[in-house]
């Protein structure tokens, strides 16, 4: 900040103070050199003439109080902070922040902000022998404008027009054409990351088969789930209407109904973190099938072992679809009880699940273990199904543990 | 120096030091292991206030939950009606954004000194930055400063599993917990949450002061729908809540039901059944409750997405025996309750005294407005 005054004035900005003791001292070293009979003849008059010209001469540029943006030293094009340059406290002493605050405004250019009625932005206020500076609290946004205000005096600050790549929906998961009637969850995966607020207005569900929108699908929260870099949304349907018994599903139903086509589809005009909206809206069409009651089974998973010596992938059929971002995370293959390095990969359906080692396989026996959380897209577990018929079965607790499945590494036998 | 004056002298010393150890007594019991200096938060959800003038603050971003010492401690009365009009217009206009870049996410009052809190963000996106205003009584806004308050953190325990997924420069960890209610009660900081990725349901209760050692405890909440299905039910709001002389939560779950349980049942590694107590019907996000008294009976208030405020008499949540069979007409089963229609677009509600409940209003997707009212 400090280095980024300095440049900015390069101490040509003097106070008025300085400023006018220069110019006297100069004034006096001239009259002295150029004293002859004939001026000294005219006395105290010319004297006082002469300093008045001077003074008016000067007193524009010293007089001159005017609004400077300033802007880091290192480049940059928005600014810092504000400046009230060459505005000198009349009495003595420094002046106080709060005749500060009201001496230099600063306010954010938008249509519904009013400068007459509402606060003007936050921040801290210096003085020194150039001016008054107003550091803001939070950084100036390089989205929008703003306007300094001295009295009747105004300056503003407009961000450039940037050219930015619009920001897209990538896909949404699962991607499976057809989904089970009790669907949990949507994955929708953007280009960048996206703002958040009131996002529920830009996700819209519709019934092709009745032409209809389905009204209150979703799970709408006050803060949504987002991964950290705001790329991913994690869209739960609404759970009153897939649980049995509870009064929205008895009420109007279910979102999704077996047979039905439906269109998921995300708005254009919802903005990215740059405030732009999205390139196109984005559709995801899908059917519905019946609904998953059934428990993950890992044990009855097809595992395909590769070759000791290769880092050939080894590959795995889920035998139905899995939530594709648990699967992710919650399958990995461990060898003498240590995780292997590696990279796992899924198809599009969430039913493939490979693992590309670091090091090549040895012979021996190795285990794929899955954690007992990971869901398939209607939220049942390993041993457990979403809805438990506790008039059946009582298991209520999912222990946080883990499933392994041993597989060998062998050459193949001729 | 005379007799007089030396024992008024005296007098004043000991009056001097007695204050000293009386301040030294209350600060050392919640705030001896706070640290001062800047508070890393990256982000600010929900808020409750605990002994002293101490803030809690949900850090999603952090998968934590900070206790600020505010030192906001000297009682002021609430004497006047509260209205501040377009109160998202005041703030972005002092954080210097525009409007629609500041989102209010909570609110919560300083039973000590009746001053309101909110926590934003300020900005769009990943960097947004989180903001914690205060507003008084009489209506003035400040920020938070947040570089010379006395603070403590607490990781949630068994907090996001630090996986990351991905290849190369995209290697990430997408897993995060949204924490959608905090409470102090009883010495602990109660923690609801979701997480964008498993249907958790897990209810935490942190001891306060944070201590490195204890982690806290963690039960799984459970929705029992008519003594048949039973779901695991992630907690949207909850409120504590006494039955009798035994403290008590609840609780909305995120499927609609309004639940009760006993504190007594947080403990580790429990499976709780909530007993539900209401049934809410299609479109009722339940948003916010508090609990109140009245002429001698205890209500609870609870504004939802859908219908004006609920005004539910506590006796009803007391004798509750639990909804056992299925909701087969349009009407709220299992509670007693009175719709407030003139107290509509309720987004946010706190008690400001024993009289009064201060609201963030949002009416037709309008201005969002903060008021007063006195208690129905």
């Amino acid at each position: 900040m400090q280095t980024g005054e300095e440049s900015l004035n390069g101490g040509l900005v003097r106070g008025r103070r300085c400023f006018f003791k220069a110019h006297l001292l100069s004034w006096i070293h001239c009259m002295r050199r150029m004293m002859t009979p004939f001026s000294r003849a005219l006395g105290r008059e010319a004297f006082l003439w002469s300093l008045a010209a001077i003074l008016l001469a000067d007193r524009p540029i010293l007089a001159q109080t005017k609004i400077q943006w300033v802007y880091p030293a290192s480049g940059g094009t928005v600014p810092l902070g504000v400046r009230l340059l060459n505005w000198h406290h009349e009495a003595k002493g420094h002046p106080n922040p709060e005749l500060m605050a009201r001496l230099l405004r600063v306010y954010v250019m938008e249509r519904s902000i009013d400068p007459s009625i509402d606060p003007p932005i936050i921040g801290s206020y210096l003085f020194d022998e150039k001016g008054i500076l107003f550091t803001p609290r939070f950084p100036f946004s390089e989205r929008i404008g703003y306007l300094a205000i001295h009295e009747s005096m105004t300056s503003t600050w407009i961000p450039d027009e940037k050219e930015s790549n619009p920001t897209q929906v990538n896909q949404i998961d699962p991607q499976a054409e057809v989904l089970p009637e009790n669907l949990l969850k949507f994955y929708i995966h953007f280009s960048a990351p996206m703002s958040g607020g009131a996002i529920y207005k830009h996700l819209r569900l519709f019934n092709l088969s009745d032409r209809c929108e389905v009204q209150w699908p979703f799970l709408e929260l006050g803060e949504a789930l987002w991964n950290p870099e705001m790329t991913r949304l994690t869209l739960f349907m609404d759970p009153g209407r897939i649980k049995t018994g509870v009064k929205p599903l008895i009420e109007v139903g279910p979102s999704l109904e077996v047979g039905k086509a439906y269109i998921l589809e995300v708005s254009q005009k919802w903005k990215d973190a740059t405030g732009n909206p999205l390139s196109e809206p984005f559709r995801k069409t899908f059917t519905v099938g019946p609904s998953e009651r059934n428990p993950i089974n890992p044990k009855s998973w097809n595992i395909l072992p590769p070759k000791p010596g290769t880092t050939q992938s080894l590959q795995v059929s889920m035998n139905k679809p899995m939530d594709a971002a648990l699967a992710m995370r919650m399958i990995g293959v461990i060898h003498d009880g240590q995780p292997l390095e590696g990279t796992p990969w899924l198809n599009d359906e969430a039913t493939i699940w490979r693992f590309e080692p670091a090091a090549p396989w040895k012979e021996g026996t190795y285990g794929l273990r899955v954690e007992s959380l990971i869901e398939d897209l209607a939220g049942n577990n390993i041993g457990k199904t979403f809805e438990v018929d506790i008039q059946e079965t009582i298991q209520r607790r999912i222990v946080n543990a883990s499933v392994i499945i041993p597989f060998s590494i062998q050459p193949k036998t001729p | 120096m005379s007799m007089r004056s030396y024992s008024i002298t005296l007098l004043w010393s000991l009056l001097a030091s007695l204050i000293l150890i009386q301040d030294d007594l209350n600060g050392s019991e919640w705030t001896r292991d706070m640290q001062s200096g800047e508070l890393d938060l990256r982000s600010a959800g929900s808020l409750a206030f605990g002994p002293e003038g101490i803030l809690f603050v949900a850090d999603s971003r952090s998968a934590a939950i900070h206790a600020i010492a505010t030192a906001d401690t000297t009682p002021v009365a609430f004497s006047k009606p509260l209205k501040l009009e377009a109160l998202d217009r005041q703030l972005a206009s002092m954080l210097g954004v525009p409007t629609e870049e500041v989102m209010v996410h909570d609110m919560a009052v300083n039973p000590i000194s009746h001053n309101i809190y909110l926590s934003l963000s300020r900005g769009r996106g990943p960097q947004a930055a989180p903001v914690i205003v205060m507003v008084t009584p009489a209506g003035k806004i400040s920020p938070l400063e947040m570089t010379t308050l006395q603070h403590s953190t607490a990781l949630l325990p068994d907090a996001p599993v630090d996986k990351e997924v991905g290849e190369g420069r995209r290697r990430s960890n997408p897993r995060l917990e949204s924490i959608t209610d905090i409470a102090f009660l009883d010495g602990r900081v109660l923690v609801a949450g979701l997480v964008n990725e498993e249907f958790a349901s897990t209810l935490r209760a942190i001891p306060f002061p944070f201590k490195q050692v204890s982690a806290g405890t963690k039960v799984e909440i459970y929705h029992g729908a008519h003594g048949r299905f039973e779901t695991r039910s992630p907690v949207r709001t909850f409120v504590p809540f006494s039955i009798g002389d035994q403290p008590h939560l609840l609780a909305a779950y995120t499927c609609t039901p309004l639940v009760q349980f006993p504190v007594s049942a947080l403990q580790p590694g429990a499976a709780i059944v909530g007993k539900t107590v209401a049934e809410l019907g299609n479109r009722n996000r339940p948003l916010d409750m508090v609990v109140y008294h009245k002429d001698e009976k205890t209500f609870l208030l609870m504004a939802n997405s859908s219908r004006g405020i609920m005004k539910i008499p506590a006796e009803g949540i007391e004798e509750a025996s639990g909804i056992q069979e299925a909701v087969v007409d349009g009407a709220t089963k299992g509670l007693d309750y009175q719709t407030i229609e003139s107290w509509q677009g309720v987004d946010q509600l706190d008690l400001i005294d024993s009289r009064h409940a201060v609201l963030l209003v949002r009416a037709d997707n309008g201005p969002l407005h903060l008021e007063s009212r006195p208690l129905p």
